[in-house]
């Protein structure tokens, strides 16, 4: 361990010179219109005093709000003389909990620790061995790229039975987020290329137009030595990868800039290479690929969100998409056979999401779709009720309309398809799709920030 | 041993050439041979001898430990993954895998059949042929060849002992190779 300069022993003095600066090349002032710095945060703490529950207040050396990416966190310093350890993992842990702050930094002149606080539990994220505390850069790069690896989140969509209206909720929330403001990254794993295809991307227009069943197939062909995410998911362990060189920006952007919204749709498409076979032999874990190449792309530094499309099977390409999303949306009809359906996807999530330390494969819950007003769709809530344990929850559902499928024909949200044929039916089950958005992201935020209570 | 860890298995894979780490070294093979394995890399697509790899401390690297003129031919002739055996261990367990695979390499030869044929032709050769068709035998050199003519006559299996135990048997091969396969 290199010799510092007793200056270092003093908590004042580290605050200045290496938390303060590093927060400040990391892109968060003190005072900005997209970050605020609040030394000396008070939390309260319940505490047993003379067989009573009060509450006390605990200090903490700085609450930091980064309005950019939706994250608070905590920040704890410590002096090169009573450093990091135990004790003061547990002191953050407290006021992770009482705070209600998922993240938590612990610093002192020679490491830096991150760890989140999620369902009751502290989690170290990552840890950065500070060489020198006089260079902050090095430091403040790597808190930088982890803020921005933790601002993005994956949705897979996650079905066991095709023709449940996958891809149209996958078209419709990607939509109805990028509406808000959010940029969006579709991938498409599904062999079958529904919503590449809908999003405009696989020379829809062309398909579309072909005269003969020989030209289709021309025009299939051209995606051979195409870029796309069987590719992806093979190059990212090169040097040079660079993911933006298989990504499509889809043609519905158009519509979301005549709106000034920042927000925008990217698709990472697929085809009928995309099976097993593509990546047959390759090596290394099999069934991770995906969840390493996003993460090894850096796209969280461009997206918001990352919708997964899987095909309806458990193939190694359907375990990748679960492998690499966060969470997990469940599109189901409400009829008798998808509800066995759900049972084998509940269990394979769980394997994922033990696996994963509880980081990927939370189900947000089941979306109920093209329910109609049958006293069926009734039996079989209950059914799913009686048969599932711990069912996930039911979600907004999607009622059927014959729009959903002329909107899918013109390849456009249902949303857009409500606008401009001012049909009343669409309207009201645009409203379904974006009232559905609304709750997947009350539900994320409360997962992210929950206390595990 | 190390059949699997984390869901990787040891097997055959296919790795890109910038997963493999490799030793700051040249094999010290020549520019001939690199050419013609690089050559016929290109021609095919892929390798058919496999170089032993292991795990490293970084995920989606491994390293090379076996093999170094495959991955430079493979370099030069500019693909981007060949195949390698994925042992699934840190190198220093790896190691003690090593010596048993390149021992397997050593016994994957091309499967040889001696006929009775094969045998007559052979023993007349050693028998009255010349010092040049003799050095035509991979495997015998001037002296060999000398020693063959002074311990003429040969007329049957016996009388090749007089040339060693094995070694007679080791030119057989190599002499039925070279002919089956001129």
């Amino acid at each position: 361990m290199p010799q510092l300069s007793l200056n270092w022993n003093n908590e004042a003095y580290v605050s200045l010179h290496l938390v303060q600066t590093m927060l400040q090349i990391a892109g968060l002032p003190a005072q900005s219109n997209y970050s605020h710095w609040i030394p000396e945060f008070k939390i309260k703490v319940p505490k047993y005093k003379n067989g009573l529950l009060i509450e006390i207040d605990k200090e903490v050396d700085f609450l930091i709000e980064d309005y950019s990416r939706y994250i608070n966190f905590l920040v704890e310093v410590k002096p090169a003389n009573n450093r990091i350890n135990d004790a003061a993992r547990f002191q953050l842990e407290h006021y992770l909990r009482y705070s209600h702050t998922r993240l938590g930094v612990l610093i002192d002149p020679f490491l830096m620790e991150i760890h989140e606080y999620k369902k009751g539990y502290l989690s170290l994220k990552c840890k950065y061995h500070i060489e020198n505390p006089h260079d902050v850069r090095p430091v403040a790069n790597f808190f930088r790229e982890f803020l921005e690896s933790v601002r993005m989140r994956t949705i897979a969509i996650h079905t066991s039975k095709g023709g449940v209206g996958k891809t149209t909720l996958v078209i419709n929330i990607a939509y109805e987020l990028a509406k808000q403001g959010y940029k969006v990254l579709v991938i498409d794993l599904d062999d079958q290329a529904n919503a590449s295809l809908s999003l405009g991307v696989n020379n829809a227009d062309d398909l579309d137009n072909a005269s003969s069943p020989e030209e289709f197939e021309q025009i299939l062909n051209e995606f051979e030595y195409r870029k796309e995410v069987s590719e992806f998911m093979r190059d990212y362990v090169r040097d040079d990868f660079d993911y933006t060189s298989y990504i499509q920006p889809s043609p519905l952007n158009h519509l979301l800039n005549m709106d000034v919204c920042n927000g925008r749709i990217d698709v990472l498409p697929s085809s009928y290479k995309t099976t097993d076979y593509a990546l047959a032999g390759a090596i290394g874990n099999r069934v991770k690929r995906l969840n390493n190449a996003i993460q090894k792309s850096k796209m969280a530094n461009t997206y918001d969100y990352v919708i997964i499309d899987t095909p309806p099977s458990a193939t190694d390409i359907t375990i990748n998409g679960l492998y690499a999303a966060q969470y997990i949306i469940i599109p189901s009809q409400m009829e008798y056979l998808s509800t066995y359906g759900i049972r084998a996807i509940i269990k394979r999530l769980k394997e994922v999401y033990e696996e994963m330390d509880g980081k990927r494969g939370i189900i947000l819950g089941v979306v109920p779709m093209m329910t109609e007003k049958t006293k069926l769709n009734t039996t079989i809530k209950k059914l799913l009720e009686t048969t599932i344990k711990n069912i996930p929850p039911l979600l907004t559902e999607i009622k059927r309309a014959t729009s959903v499928g002329q909107a899918s024909h013109e390849r456009l949200p249902v949303s857009v398809f409500a606008e401009n044929s001012g049909n009343s039916a669409a309207g009201s089950i645009a409203k379904q799709f974006s009232k559905l958005t609304q709750e997947l992201i009350a539900r994320m935020n409360q997962i992210e920030f929950t206390t595990g209570k | 041993m190390f059949k699997s860890h984390k869901g990787i298995e040891s097997k055959p894979s296919l790795a890109d050439l910038s997963q493999l780490k490799v030793p700051d070294v040249h094999s010290g093979t020549s520019e001939i041979t690199l050419k013609k394995i690089s050559k016929e890399l290109n021609e095919w697509g892929l390798n058919f001898a496999l170089p032993i790899v292991c795990l490293t401390d970084e995920e989606d690297k491994y390293q090379l430990l076996t093999g170094l003129p495959i991955y430079e031919a493979a370099v030069a002739a500019k693909i981007d993954r060949i195949w390698v055996f994925l042992i699934v261990a840190k190198q220093t367990e790896a190691e003690s895998v090593i010596e048993q695979t390149i021992l397997q390499s050593k016994l994957n030869q091309r499967v040889i059949v001696i006929g009775a044929k094969d045998f007559e032709d052979f023993l007349k050769l050693i028998d009255t042929g010349k010092k040049t068709d003799l050095t035509s035998i991979p495997g015998v050199k001037d002296k060999y060849a000398k020693l063959i003519i002074d311990q003429r006559p040969y007329k049957c299996q016996e009388d090749l002992k007089k040339l060693g135990s094995k070694r007679p048997l080791n030119w057989l091969k190599a002499y039925t190779q070279t002919k089956t396969y001129k």
